[in-house]
């Protein structure tokens, strides 16, 4: 425990000792350099380091961005991992293979009111409302930022981004010539590996290709057995960008990947002990190609054209299921006059999917496909002389499963200074319901026999329901930004959510007896439906100070309240309190040394075993990270994450998967650039 | 628990001795605030056509498209004397009215809405500023181009005399002179 006081302490502490005796000779780099004449200002040093923590964005939204850098010293390995470092998202990693993740509460394996895009292609699956995040991932070293926008994103991104969006950008292949070699290893990321190369190809078009391969150990059980969940994944892709002409711009990208993933599941049975643990290897693969063409009619008037096909194919015990994602999106920004901005859009979308049938899942029909057509349209009125903006615009959309849906949102922007932004909205916005809530039936858990069960087990079985309505939000939202100096930034967001129809199961179905003689049981099936509501309501604050040159800091607090209407703590709450402090330091000319702490307060976790819900205690832990470049080509690092504990509990999922600890980590990394 | 204390005494001794072994950097003065004192000495060493301000006009318009930190810079210049005129910083945030400009920094907007921007007003007596090469491969009149740490000005002569601005063989000498693509 003192080390790990120590550090803090020093973490805490040092910045403002260092701060003081160092601030008055940064100021002092500020000076007046307008009185030189231009032949010395083309000798004067520069420095750009800074310029992120003064950037404010310019949306009136709870924006925040990971950029590349900060990808890289943070030494992360996957998308999820990265997510770590916004503000009020909630990342908690189920085991080795499997994260959940949300924003502004309702997390889960399976949450559903977060909306990712890859590069504008959604990989948000109508299968379950959700993201297969073990599916998702890219060549960290190509991703030029991860955009995170908290709250509705509703009128530009559609259904579904309830309580935000997610936006990783890969870079323009322009920006990725040459070859990048990576591998690396070490205790819980096993091995690694990427080769990436980019060449111009004409005048103005480039490209580049990729692949790469994990490897990832197993974690354990809170009892300190192996958990089995360790697992592998190989992945290829290709991006073009080409200038076909002053005015188009045409880019193109795939992906194409294949897993294996090794997990134990409790499978539910109806003899003693009532449920099995079954260990195999879930099979995962996919592919998927888009292509973007933008034209610029002016400088104030461009559309895009988008087009994407996805597909993926999963493969476990309990359930397989293959889908086809073809989405074709289409959207014009244009300069009414000199005081408004209008944007619209359509976009048609068609899923079609295969579900296997197994004894505990069953989706009827087991084959389906779904339309969804939507359009938007946002007009953005300038009120006072680059002062006062106001932001009208709504999302109507058409679904199979709940028919037409309106998201409108209403936003002010008031920017009295450059160096002060402060902004408010009211949204609307819908969760529409899932392939397997309207469809599925799924043997969730046996109960055990009882004196109350009258000595029989009761198979507990969810049925979805083709009825259920879409979950909705209203959203009230404030934010601030400012600049103290040229130095530091803040950002501070406060939001009121107001749910209602949200998913649960009305349990006030009677039980059937079934079975035969002598091996009786209840039947107990649970419908989903809309019964729950509430309303969260909290803060996000997230600042960054490039205290030196060599210096910085990046540190966020989000707190969260959630009411539901369970009566109680059926559905999980997540965490109340969440905070990460980064510290960035460039200690000589050629090392790069970064510290990341993170706290994450007490949770709990949706039980269907149980009348209440698991308790997952708060945690504090560390990363580390420590790179040196010996030669401009040539970076070698060394990464610890999880530091301050063996194993910790970050979630327990809500059915079959095995409670997993979290393991530290420490891997070593090579990557050479030519 | 002795092996987890000893790991964290050694990040933190490492640490101290990273951080107090370190080289001295140059000082450094921000980007922008050179990029601005720039754009500034530019005007002033560039002659506009009688046709581009209005007779009695006391003022040069020097327009911004970029964020805070580019607009906080250009403030340091606001009002500051352009020859016998004063230099007066206009942000414009949805490129609003670019003819009332004299001079156009061009900061952060994407690679087609400059080229199409600089097409538009080619021939418009408006000295463009930008920092990216794109900008004066189209046309473009001045490229701010920061090459390890200092600050390169490109000038595309063609693009300012088919505009019918004239800049001083002052700024020419210390410039490196590039064309259109």
């Amino acid at each position: 425990m003192n080390g790990k006081l120590s550090l803090i302490l020093f973490l805490c502490v040092s910045p403002s000792v260092w701060a003081s005796s160092h601030l008055a000779t940064t100021e002092s780099g500020s000076d007046d350099v307008s009185g030189l004449n231009i032949e010395d200002l083309v000798n004067v040093q520069v420095t750009s380091v800074s310029k992120k923590a003064q950037a404010l964005s310019d949306a009136p939204a709870a924006i925040f961005v990971i950029s590349n850098d900060d990808i890289k010293r943070s030494g992360v390995t996957s998308v999820p991992e990265a997510l770590r470092m916004a503000p009020g998202v909630e990342v908690a990693r189920i085991n080795s293979n499997k994260w959940a993740i949300s924003a502004r509460g309702s997390n889960g394996s399976f949450a559903n009111k977060l909306l990712v895009l890859i590069d504008g292609r959604s990989v948000y699956t109508p299968a379950f409302s959700g993201v297969y995040w073990d599916s998702q991932d890219v060549l960290m070293d190509d991703v030029e930022r991860i955009e995170v926008i908290r709250g509705p994103g509703a009128t530009l991104w559609g259904a579904n981004a309830v309580n935000g969006v997610i936006n990783i950008i890969t870079k323009n292949s322009e920006h990725t010539q040459g070859g990048l070699l990576t591998a690396g290893g070490g205790t819980t990321e096993t091995g690694f590996g990427s080769l990436r190369y980019g060449k111009k190809l004409g005048d103005d078009t480039y490209a580049r290709a990729y692949v790469k391969g994990l490897q990832r150990d197993e974690f354990k059980t809170p009892t300190g057995l192996d958990a089995g969940d360790a697992w592998n994944k190989q992945q290829g892709g290709f991006r073009l960008d080409s200038r076909l002409t002053d005015q188009d711009q045409l880019t193109v990208l795939g992906d194409i990947y294949r897993g294996r993933i090794n997990q134990t599941q409790l499978v539910p049975t109806l003899a003693m002990p009532y449920y099995d643990p079954v260990a195999e290897t879930q099979k995962i693969s996919g592919w998927n190609v888009t292509s973007k063409l933008q034209h610029t009619f002016s400088s104030t008037s461009a559309y895009t054209l988008q087009f994407y096909y996805d597909r993926y194919s999963r493969s476990e015990y309990i359930q397989s299921e293959t889908r086809d994602t073809l989405d074709v999106d289409f959207q014009h920004n244009f300069k009414l006059n000199e005081r408004q901005n209008f944007i619209w859009g359509l976009d048609y979308r068609y899923s079609h999917d295969d579900f296997g049938t197994s004894t505990w899942v069953s989706v009827t029909p087991s084959s389906r496909g779904v339309q969804l057509f939507s359009g938007f349209l946002q007009d953005e009125i300038m009120l006072i002389d680059e002062t006062l903006w106001f932001t009208l615009g709504s999302k109507f959309e058409h679904n199979d499963y709940t028919g037409f849906e309106g998201q409108p949102t209403a936003k002010l922007m008031w920017t009295p200074a450059a160096s002060h932004k402060l902004w408010a909205s009211v949204s609307r916005a819908v969760r529409t319901p899932s392939r397997a809530e309207s469809n599925v039936s799924i043997h969730q858990l046996t109960v055990p026999a009882s004196p109350q069960t009258v000595n029989m087990p009761v198979k507990v079985t969810i049925n979805g329901n083709q009825n259920l309505q879409s979950e909705a939000l209203i959203a009230y939202e404030l934010g601030y930004r400012f600049t103290f100096n040229s130095k530091a930034s803040l950002d501070v967001t406060a939001f009121y959510n107001d749910y209602s129809k949200l998913r649960g199961a009305n349990h006030n179905v009677t039980p059937q007896l079934q079975g035969t003689y002598p091996n009786y049981y209840l039947q107990q099936n649970l419908i989903i439906d809309n019964h729950y509501s509430g309303n969260t309501y909290g803060f996000e604050m997230a600042a960054i100070w490039q205290m030196m040159d060599w210096w910085r800091w990046d540190a966020n607090y989000s707190f969260l309240e959630t009411n539901y209407s369970d009566g109680g703590n059926i559905l999980g709450t997540s965490p109340k309190h969440k905070a990460s402090v980064r510290a960035g330091f460039i200690p000589m000319q050629d090392v790069n040394l970064d510290f990341w702490l993170r706290y994450v307060g007490d949770a709990t976790a949706l039980n269907t075993k149980a009348s209440v819900a698991y308790a997952i205690p708060h945690y504090l832990t560390l990363d580390m990270r420590l790179a040196w470049k010996p030669h401009e080509s040539l970076e070698l690092s060394v990464a610890g994450q999880n530091l301050l504990d063996d194993y910790h509990l970050e979630y327990i999922e809500e059915n079959f998967v095995i409670p997993t600890e979290i393991a530290r980590g420490v891997y070593g990394k090579v990557a050479w650039q030519f | 628990m002795l092996i987890k204390n000893g790991l964290f005494y050694t990040v933190f001794y490492l640490a101290i001795i990273l951080l107090s072994s370190r080289a001295v950097f140059a000082d450094a003065t921000q980007e922008y605030t050179v990029k601005a004192a720039m754009a500034l000495n530019l005007a002033r060493f560039t002659d506009w056509p009688d046709s581009a301000l209005k007779a009695d006009d006391s003022v040069i318009n020097l327009c911004v498209l970029g964020d805070n930190v580019v607009q906080d810079a250009f403030l340091q210049m606001d009002q500051k004397k352009v020859g016998h005129r004063t230099l007066s910083v206009i942000y414009l945030s949805r490129l609003r009215n670019v003819d009332d400009c004299q001079v156009l920094y061009i900061s952060g907007l994407e690679k087609n809405i400059i080229i199409q921007l600089l097409s538009e007003i080619k021939h418009k007596p408006i000295l463009t500023i930008g920092e990216e090469r794109t900008v004066v491969d189209y046309d473009g009149m001045v490229n701010l181009d920061t090459l390890s740490g200092k600050i390169n000005i490109q000038i595309n002569l063609d693009a300012t005399k088919q505009a019918g601005l004239t800049i001083s063989a002052r700024v020419l000498k210390i410039a490196t002179l590039v064309k259109s693509k």
